[in-house]
């Protein structure tokens, strides 16, 4: 187990910079999910942190001993690679005793790590098998066994469920979780999408474009995002943005206004009038039909997504031309070219600076 | 056989390109067999034999017979007598036109005859001593043994030493990675022709002219196979690399662990075609090998044809000999060879 | 049931797994051996040096066997006197290259100071233009019957292949045994002409029989080649041809020679650059380029001025490799055009 820190971390390429001096600290025993779209940098901060990918500028420290110039196997961390990266000419058993190997361990201490992490993870019948003689799912619990055996101070994940299908890799999410709680070292995740962050991580990094655009709790990240572009990364389906403008403040309060919402009265107490904003409103957030009676707002409906428990509609508002997306819990009667009242949530509208992107508040 | 031919195609019907095609098929495996066929039957026929003319196709052998108070067997006749009775006797001597047979039916009885009237029995046989004599009277012992350390050994030292460098070449970015590769592949094409004269001058200097070091040393070191390995290695993902370093893996131990046993198929290829080469090897051993006792099996053998023009029961049993290994091979590894060079342009 | 070290009891089948596996650890002991000095190195050097230690034997061998050659070839080809080594050796300029080169007409070898070698020229060209065109036209036409199989293929292609895997003196011999005064050919010929032929002995037969050698030797490699050509061929396209009613000749003229052209002109330069190269399987056969000079080529040549005669012309010969490499050159600079142009 080991905290982490890293200051200032850059990347270049000659001349190309992908990773701008990340500052980040994971606590020890801490899950943390890089997350971004792809090309953001968060597999090349994660080669980084393992020693795959040599550092640039700034530096890594586990426990506040520096690893810049560390071998991977130095630094006591162990890696599930997207591909797995099994072995493919060796079987399981040899896959997890290699590394074990290699650092010449004793051979009855390698057979005991060995059977405690087949047991572990339910491969016992499979250990003479070779890679090619098992599905999918058993692969990736072999690479993950293979990182377990090296008791390693830092487990890191690089997208390890993208070659599952949907089932398992919801299954294996659960696992991948119990084996934190179950070991309680500090792991590394990086994965694209944000819903597997959101389930499995204690904390969330955004990077995008090779900087960190926001670092913290999944449900903070959801509910106070700092900038537009967590704002529309974080939640499925995407929080809707219109464009609006302040029109005037009054005491702590401003009122905003844009074609699909109308004019809003939001708390706020630094607004300048006339400023151009987004105005950020998570589908969920709505109160829609009876709930919503006597709104003036009105969505006319496109499309109905009815997946029985819950519903999703599609539309627009006050007749604009953005597309809105409503959800609502449990089954909705509707359909399209129906025109239903519908009203955002108090205490749930974003505001964001139309320049700068960065969070107004919200209100 | 007729369905078999008739199936080109997936047609039922043979037209006439269908014919010309299996046309050319058989004569083109009579061209190619009956030379080496003829050869090889050849190889078995006793020095009288090989000398006669028009030549059997088969080898064969005087028959002889054994009769009783004779020590030595008889050569086998076979006498037409005046009745036009035909049998088989041995021949005592024959002098002039005068002939003198034992029947082994009466062995102790003497028949002078018409020596027009017999004529002598052959029967099929190989003559293994073409193969057993040069083994023993002249040096093929030790061409063969020659060739066989030469070959072995220059086989094992290029897997080895192209392996190393093809790992390095596929599986690390390094400064001048590049120029190495261009460089080798540049000398792809230069043939030992261009470079026979200064090649030779580098083996004496390293004091290696008329040593099987000398013609091993400079051909391990095959841009081909290096080509070959590097093109096969660069399709194993490096994430098993990365993983085997996470794993405490030394580089050496990944190249000996995981690169090299996921290269075998390659390996063998490149074995194979070394062992083939440095077996048929000729020019640049006939440069730096001088003394016949370091002479490779290629080198005696065309030295002994030139020496001895007329012993061609000793020359053709020992081309045998030196197309054998590499027909062996062939047999059992015909499909990776065609295959591997189909796909490399190796050769 | 046999109880393993790691306490597991394991059917007995997989016992035999394990005792693999002692063979596994002795291997692994022994190759602790050979690890030990690497390991060693790349503590010392660190990992990002590592890969010099992996180029650097092959690469030593191949700068000393084939770089320093290449470029002494220059200096030999400069230099005079009969020294093997080059130091020794006094500086000539041109001269071993005008002796070459002085020709009375270079239509006739006689007129040229260095006869023989204006002969092993004239001798390498036509060998050259009739082995390059033979081959490929006997190896196309073999590639398109092979490629027509369905069954049958790798069989025939097996045939056809095994030529190529013989040494150059077994090859040479065993025709030279087919050919011979007693041989198989003289058998057939006897009869039907009357009388024997010795057919290495008269210029017009012991050439026609070196290029015949030639192709019978080497045909099945661009066989091959030509035939991956071939398979590359999209078979929809034929498909395609087929439904349009496209008759068989028309599809060879018009699809496959076209679509297989850029493969067939890589393969005619191949061809000539090994043909120029001529050597080992002529020399045997023909007892060193007889009758007379009717099969001397520029190799042989070469080899000769330079190692075959009591006085060693170390100079000659390299001017003469030098001029050899030169031709190789351009036609390898035209084979990695026609590939740059085949890959656009």
């Amino acid at each position: 187990m080991a905290s982490i820190r890293m200051d200032g971390l850059t990347k270049a390429y000659g001349n190309l910079e992908v990773i701008h001096g990340i500052d980040l600290d994971i606590e020890e025993g801490e899950f943390v999910a890089l997350v971004g779209p792809s090309g953001c940098g968060k597999s090349t901060m994660l080669r980084m942190i393992a020693g795959l990918e040599s550092i640039s500028r700034g530096e890594i420290a586990f426990d506040g001993e520096v690893v810049n110039e560390m071998t991977p196997s130095e630094r006591g961390i162990s890696m599930v690679f997207q591909s797995y990266a099994l072995y493919p000419h060796l079987t399981v058993r040899k896959n997890l005793s290699f590394g074990l190997e290699n650092l010449r361990m004793k051979r009855a201490e390698i057979d005991a790590r060995v059977a405690e992490a087949a047991r572990m993870l339910e491969l016992d019948a499979y250990l003479d098998r070779k890679p090619k003689a098992l599905s999918g799912g058993q692969r990736q619990r072999v690479a993950i066994g293979r990182a377990i055996v090296r008791h390693p101070k830092v487990f890191l994940f690089d997208e390890p469920l993208s070659n599952l299908d949907a089932k398992l890799r919801v299954q294996t999410r659960g696992e991948i979780t119990r084996l934190h709680r179950q070991l309680g070292t500090t792991m590394i995740y990086v994965t694209h999408d944000q819903v597997e962050a959101m389930t499995m991580a204690g904390k969330i990094v955004v990077l995008n474009g090779g900087k960190v655009e926001q670092v913290g709790r999944p449900l903070d990240l959801f509910e106070r995002p700092a900038n537009l572009f967590v704002a529309g990364f974080i939640g499925s389906p995407r929080m809707n943005l219109y464009d609006g403008q302040i029109v005037g403040t009054e005491g702590g309060a401003a009122r905003v206004a844009s074609p699909e919402t109308g004019e809003l009265t939001v708390p706020l107490g630094h607004a300048a009038s006339g400023r151009a904003v987004k105005i950020g409103l998570r589908p969920s957030h709505f109160a829609v039909g009876a709930e919503a009676e006597g709104s003036p707002l009105m969505l006319d409906v496109d499309q109905v997504e009815s997946l029985g428990h819950e519903t999703y509609l599609h539309g627009r508002l006050n007749g604009a031309e953005t597309t809105t997306i409503v959800h609502v819990q449990n089954h909705l009667d509707a359909a399209p070219g129906d025109r239903l009242p519908v009203r955002p949530r108090a205490g749930h509208v974003h505001l964001f600076d139309a320049a700068s992107g960065q969070s107004l508040g919200r209100a | 056989m007729l369905g078999f031919l008739t199936r080109t195609r997936g047609k039922s019907r043979m037209d006439v390109t269908d014919i010309l095609a299996w046309a050319w098929l058989i004569l083109g495996t009579l061209v190619i067999a009956i030379p080496i066929g003829w050869a090889f039957l050849s190889s078995f026929k006793p020095e009288a034999e090989i000398n006669s003319f028009p030549p059997t196709l088969l080898p064969r052998a005087a028959e002889e017979l054994v009769i009783e108070g004779y020590d030595e067997p008889l050569p086998a006749y076979l006498w037409t007598d005046e009745t036009g009775e035909a049998r088989t006797v041995g021949l005592v001597r024959r002098i002039g036109l005068k002939a003198t047979v034992v029947d082994p039916a009466s062995p102790g009885e003497r028949l002078s005859v018409d020596a027009g009237a017999i004529e002598k029995q052959t029967v099929i046989s190989a003559e293994w001593a073409n193969y057993t004599d040069p083994l023993e009277r002249f040096a093929f012992l030790t061409y063969l043994k020659n060739s066989v350390f030469v070959t072995v050994v220059a086989t094992i030292l290029t897997l080895v030493l192209n392996s190393m460098a093809a790992f390095a070449l596929s599986k690390y970015r390094f400064r001048g990675s590049t120029t190495i590769f261009v460089l080798m592949l540049s000398t792809l094409m230069l043939p030992l022709s261009v470079i026979m004269v200064p090649a030779f001058m580098v083996i004496v200097g390293l004091n290696l002219a008329d040593n099987l070091w000398g013609v091993i040393f400079s051909t391990v070191a095959t841009p081909t196979g290096v080509f070959l390995l590097r093109q096969y290695m660069l399709t194993i993902p490096d994430d098993l690399i990365e993983a085997a370093r996470v794993d405490a893996a030394s580089e050496f131990r990944i190249y000996w662990r995981i690169i090299l046993p996921l290269s075998a198929p390659a390996l063998a290829v490149l074995a194979i075609f070394s062992v083939i080469w440095r077996w048929n090897d000729f020019l640049w051993p006939l440069i730096v090998l001088s003394s016949p006792e370091n002479y490779t099996l290629q080198l005696g053998l065309n030295a002994f044809q030139g020496q001895f023009t007329v012993q061609w029961h000793y020359i053709l049993s020992m081309t045998v000999v030196a197309l054998l290994p590499v027909t062996l091979i062939f047999l059992f590894l015909q499909r990776y060879i065609t295959e591997g060079v189909a796909s490399s342009g190796v050769k | 049931m046999a109880a393993t070290d790691d306490g597991y009891v394991r059917p007995a089948r997989e016992a035999a797994v394990s005792s693999g596996d002692r063979g596994d650890r002795l291997l692994e002991a022994a190759m602790g051996v050979v690890e030990w000095p690497f390991t060693r190195l790349q503590r010392l050097i660190g990992l990002r040096r590592m890969p010099w230690v992996f180029v650097l034997p092959n690469m030593a061998l191949f700068t000393i066997f084939v770089f320093i050659p290449v470029l002494l070839a220059i200096g030999y080809a400069f230099t005079g006197g009969t020294e093997l080594l080059l130091w020794n050796r006094p500086f000539v300029g041109f001269e071993n290259f005008s002796r070459l080169l002085s020709c009375g007409s270079y239509l006739d070898p006689a007129t040229c100071e260095l006869d023989l070698f204006w002969t092993a020229v004239f001798n390498t060209t036509w060998y050259t233009a009739f082995n390059a065109t033979g081959t490929l036209v006997v190896s196309l036409v073999t590639a398109l019957v092979l490629n027509r199989l369905t069954r049958g293929k790798a069989f025939f292609r097996a045939i056809f292949f095994y030529p190529v895997l013989l040494s150059p003196v077994v090859v040479a011999l065993v025709w030279k045994w087919f050919l011979a005064r007693n041989g198989l050919l003289n058998a057939v010929f006897a009869d039907m002409m009357g009388e024997r032929t010795i057919f290495l002995l008269e210029v017009l037969w012991s050439r026609f029989w070196v290029v015949y050698v030639s192709i019978w030797f080497h045909m099945g490699f661009y066989t091959l080649i030509i035939l991956a050509g071939l398979q590359a061929i999209p078979r929809d396209i034929y498909e395609a041809a087929l439904i349009d009613g496209t008759s068989r000749w028309r599809q060879f003229w018009r699809l496959t020679l076209p679509l297989l052209m850029p493969n067939l002109l890589v393969v005619l330069v191949l061809l000539l650059i090994r043909s120029v190269q001529v050597f080992d399987e002529a020399w045997v056969l023909t007892d060193g380029g007889g009758p007379g000079t009717a099969n001397t080529f520029v190799v042989q040549f070469i080899y000769e001025t330079a190692f075959a005669t009591d006085v060693r012309l170390y100079g000659l010969a390299s001017a003469a490799s030098v001029l050899m490499g030169l031709a190789l050159l351009v036609l390898t600079l035209v084979q990695l055009w026609l590939g740059k142009k085949a890959e656009n």
